[in-house]
């Protein structure tokens, strides 16, 4: 049997590769949250905007509203493309021509994107908290995560399965996340509910997410979906890079 | 070889070393060793997209120097090097040759098989059509008719006459013959007057094999 042989020596590239993915959300972040700061701070002090008032009040409001959107978007873009664009120019072959277990490269891969998106996150609300107001750290890592373990393994699953794996992704998405909420208003029968059921549980992975964020306790059913589904969709993932040809 | 173009040359063979296993503190005398080697000093901070076609294919020689290994594989080596370098390819594949390693090399260029391989491997439709032992045919070049190509400067009748079924084209004779029925008919017209200025196979014996194992086409 082939020993698995996983490139640690090529860990720091990886992380050098998956960088800039790992910052989307603080890049989205400082620009939705960043900005609207820099223009109170042309009005106002510092000490004043952090000593409360509507200023505070508007910019906490921003700030709810726009790490959810920040964590999805860098927890979309981490794996997306990831084993697709290797094949699409043929950077298997490169990187299989070497003593690599393919499976082994890309759960590394995983593993150190996650690893960086993670920390990214956390920056969010601790550079909130250093400027404006003290927020939470701990329940945005644990949302980033999750967000990370959901849709990294559904992008990777999708860029395993497919060349196109952007559309596909994106789609699974949409149609999951609007099927289920409509299932979850008891709004849909038949056909179309098993499709919802069908599909990763992307509202789920959002409602946990919501309520970690929102520093309520999340559904205990529901996050045993979502873990149970991430797993399922990497360990396939994992299946279709070790069994399907590389160069298709 | 493809790579990411964003890459740098420098940090390309950084990476391919580390996927090779040379560890971490070997790898920038690795990676010195065989810039040196394909004399591509003069590239190393420049990002691959801007390297010209003959740079790249030595870019993938040097990595297939990086490491020792047992089993390399070239994918037409050749193609888009000068002929300088397709000398120093060739001189660089003599010097890696050793008894317990495997060179494969997938190339369309006859010529160039026929200087480097032991064994050809003729695939047409995606299917092994034969297998040519090239050590076998030198060894039995001496009895093998092979068709040959002979230019002629004065007395070319006499030679003409001497060799059965050959065509004469202007200065030029083509004929059919083994090494010993050619160097006889060449010494006695070389010894009649005849002034000869080149003799070359038609064909090597791999284009041989080639066109009878691929159907003449």
């Amino acid at each position: 049997m082939t020993p698995i042989r996983f490139p640690l020596s090529y860990l720091r590239w990886q992380a050098r590769d998956a960088l800039p993915k790992a910052l989307v959300p603080l890049g989205f972040f400082l620009l939705m949250v960043g900005l609207p700061l820099v223009a109170f701070l042309q009005r106002t002090t510092l000490a004043v905007l952090r000593a409360g008032g509507d200023q505070q009040r508007i910019l906490v409001q921003t700030y709810d509203q726009m790490l959810p959107v920040a964590l999805l978007l860098g927890a979309v873009v981490l794996m997306s493309g990831v084993s697709s664009l290797d094949r699409e120019r043929q950077h298997v072959r490169f990187l299989f021509s070497q003593p690599v277990t393919t499976w082994a490269y890309y759960v590394q891969y995983f593993a150190v994107a996650t690893l960086l998106y993670v920390a990214a996150s956390a920056l969010l609300p601790a550079l909130f908290g250093l400027i404006v107001t003290p927020v939470p750290v701990v329940p945005v890592i644990r949302a980033a995560l999750l967000s990370a373990f959901f849709f990294g393994s559904l992008g990777f699953l999708c860029g395993a399965l497919l060349n196109r794996d952007g559309i596909a992704f994106i789609l699974v998405m949409i149609l999951g996340g609007t099927l289920q909420q409509i299932d979850a208003a008891g709004q849909l029968s038949g056909f179309w509910t098993v499709v919802a059921d069908v599909l990763p549980p992307v509202a789920d992975a959002s409602a946990v997410r919501s309520a970690w964020i929102d520093g309520r306790a999340a559904d205990t059913e529901d996050l045993r979906l979502v873990l149970a589904y991430s797993l399922g969709m990497l360990v396939t993932a994992l299946l279709l890079v070790r069994h399907r040809p590389l160069v298709r | 070889m493809t790579l990411p173009v964003t890459w740098r040359t420098d940090q390309t063979l950084m990476r391919l070393a580390a996927l090779a296993g040379v560890p971490r503190a070997e790898a920038p005398a690795a990676r010195d060793r065989v810039i040196d080697a394909v004399e591509i000093g003069e590239h190393r901070d420049k990002r691959l997209k801007t390297l010209s076609k003959g740079n790249l294919q030595r870019l993938g020689l040097a990595q297939a120097l990086l490491t020792e290994r047992r089993v390399v594989v070239f994918d037409e080596p050749t193609h888009g090097l000068d002929p300088v370098w397709t000398t120093r390819f060739r001189d660089i594949v003599t010097t890696m040759r050793r008894p317990d390693r495997a060179m494969l090399i997938a190339s369309h260029n006859l010529d160039e098989l026929e200087r480097l391989c032991d064994r050809v491997v003729i695939i047409d439709k995606g299917r092994i059509q034969r297998v040519v032992d090239l050590r076998n045919v030198q060894a039995g070049e001496g009895a093998l008719v092979r068709r040959w190509r002979i230019k002629v400067l004065a007395g070319i009748d006499a030679l003409f006459a001497r060799l059965p079924g050959a065509v004469c084209t202007g200065d030029t004779i083509e004929c059919s013959a083994d090494l010993a029925t050619l160097n006889r008919a060449l010494s006695v017209s070389i010894s009649e007057g005849t002034l000869v200025a080149a003799v070359q196979p038609a064909e090597s014996s791999l284009e041989q094999a080639f066109h009878s194992a691929v159907g003449g086409r």
